[in-house]
């Protein structure tokens, strides 16, 4: 639409066409209002304006940092409120606690790993290799911490993080007792089945003294992480040895082989569905460095 | 008991700081990650937090390199066991004067 510029004065402003009569009423009406009866100048109205956007200017800067300070302040106020809901949902202290330290030994690479090692000593006491065991065993005192930790490096560390299990806090008395506890139930045992001198007693119930010396591994492993499983595990252990036993008729030590089987079948069993599990809910994240 | 609520150590009395201590209480020595993962906690959260209680003598920061990716472990220090225990004993102060 085409405007004509209206000169008042000193201002000059752009109207839509009126006629006259119009602008007339208009007028009258005091709808327009003509500032040229105004004193300032061009200059003191330049000085106002200029004072004006500085005031404007001002204002406006004041808003903005009053804007930053409450967005900081909700910020850290959101902050607070979301670390307060995380130790909410964990509850307590102590249970976070028992979460952390449970932590480690979430993947089931352990049970694997304890399962492959059951395998290697049946597999080698039932093909009469039972001389190979020393070797076996001195293999896993000196290379199972190194290949737990390979693998632990490669699947669990990138997912989860790394963290060393502590020691329980227990005495190790509880520990040394136990075994001292158990190795009298055998030596009860066997004295009382076939007397401590009988070689077929000893064999007999060889199953349930190695169902017992490897509970010790499962116990420890509870009293570190305070998993129920290894609980579960070490109470098996025990169970399965001395069944073995029981049906054993003490001829040969190929039951402790049978007890071997039963150990690494539930292990493998057990670690398979952890690990399975820990994969599902830990997708690979990449390497992670403290910012 | 108003001098228990005045002394009360507010690096440990922090939600997020005491998430971090305890979680490092449970464990021997743990990376950022781990941290990460059991606290729930932002990055920039949890490295502000660390810092904190690097500074005040409460963790033990150690930078090491596995297959050339480097690895950052935090361990809680005797001074910071120390703090929890304190801290601990004297919220149950509190709670059983409340009681």
């Amino acid at each position: 639409m085409p405007s004509n510029p209206w000169s008042f004065g000193c201002v000059r402003v752009a109207v839509r066409p009126l006629g006259p009569s119009a602008l007339g009423s208009a007028v009258k009406s005091g709808r327009l209002v003509c500032s040229a009866d105004r004193p300032e100048t061009k200059k003191a109205t330049a000085q106002k304006a200029t004072a004006q956007k500085a005031t404007a200017q001002k204002a406006t800067a004041q808003k903005a940092t009053a804007q930053k300070a409450t967005a900081q302040k909700a910020t850290a106020q959101k902050a607070t409120a979301q670390e307060e809901v995380i130790v909410a949902r964990h509850n307590t202290v102590d249970r976070i606690e028992r979460g952390a330290a449970a932590a480690p030994y979430q993947d089931g690479i352990l049970e694997l790993f304890a399962a492959a090692l059951f395998l290697g000593v049946a597999l080698l006491w039932q093909g009469d290799r039972g001389a190979f065991i020393p070797f076996l065993a001195l293999g896993v005192v000196f290379g199972a911490g190194g290949a737990v930790a390979w693998v632990k490096n490669k699947i669990t560390y990138p997912r989860v993080g790394y963290a060393e299990p502590r020691a329980p806090g227990e005495s190790p008395w509880g520990g040394v007792a136990f075994l001292a506890v158990g190795l009298g139930v055998v030596v009860a045992v066997i004295a009382g089945t076939g007397g401590l001198t009988s070689a077929d007693s000893w064999r007999r119930w060889a199953p349930f003294l190695a169902g017992l010396l490897s509970s010790g591994g499962f116990w420890y492993a509870a009293a570190s992480s305070g998993l129920w499983r290894y609980r579960v595990l070490a109470t098996y252990s025990i169970a399965l040895g001395f069944i073995v036993s029981l049906v054993s008729d003490g001829s040969s030590y190929r039951p402790v082989a049978t007890y071997a089987i039963g150990m690494a079948a539930v292990l493998a069993g057990v670690g398979i569905f952890t690990l399975v599990r820990f994969l599902r809910r830990h997708p690979r994240a990449g390497p992670m460095v403290a910012p | 008991m108003i001098e228990d609520l005045s002394d009360i150590d507010r690096v440990v009395h922090e939600p997020g700081r005491l998430l971090i201590l305890a979680v490092l209480r449970a464990v021997e020595r743990a990376d950022f990650l781990f941290l990460l993962e059991q606290t729930g906690l932002t990055k920039g959260n949890l490295s502000s937090h660390m810092r904190k209680l690097e500074a005040v003598g409460y963790v033990d920061v150690e930078k090491t390199y596995v297959d050339r990716i480097p690895r950052t472990l935090y361990r809680l220090t005797d001074r910071g066991a120390a703090a929890i225990a304190e801290y601990r004993a004297q919220m149950e102060r509190m709670l059983a004067s409340l009681s």
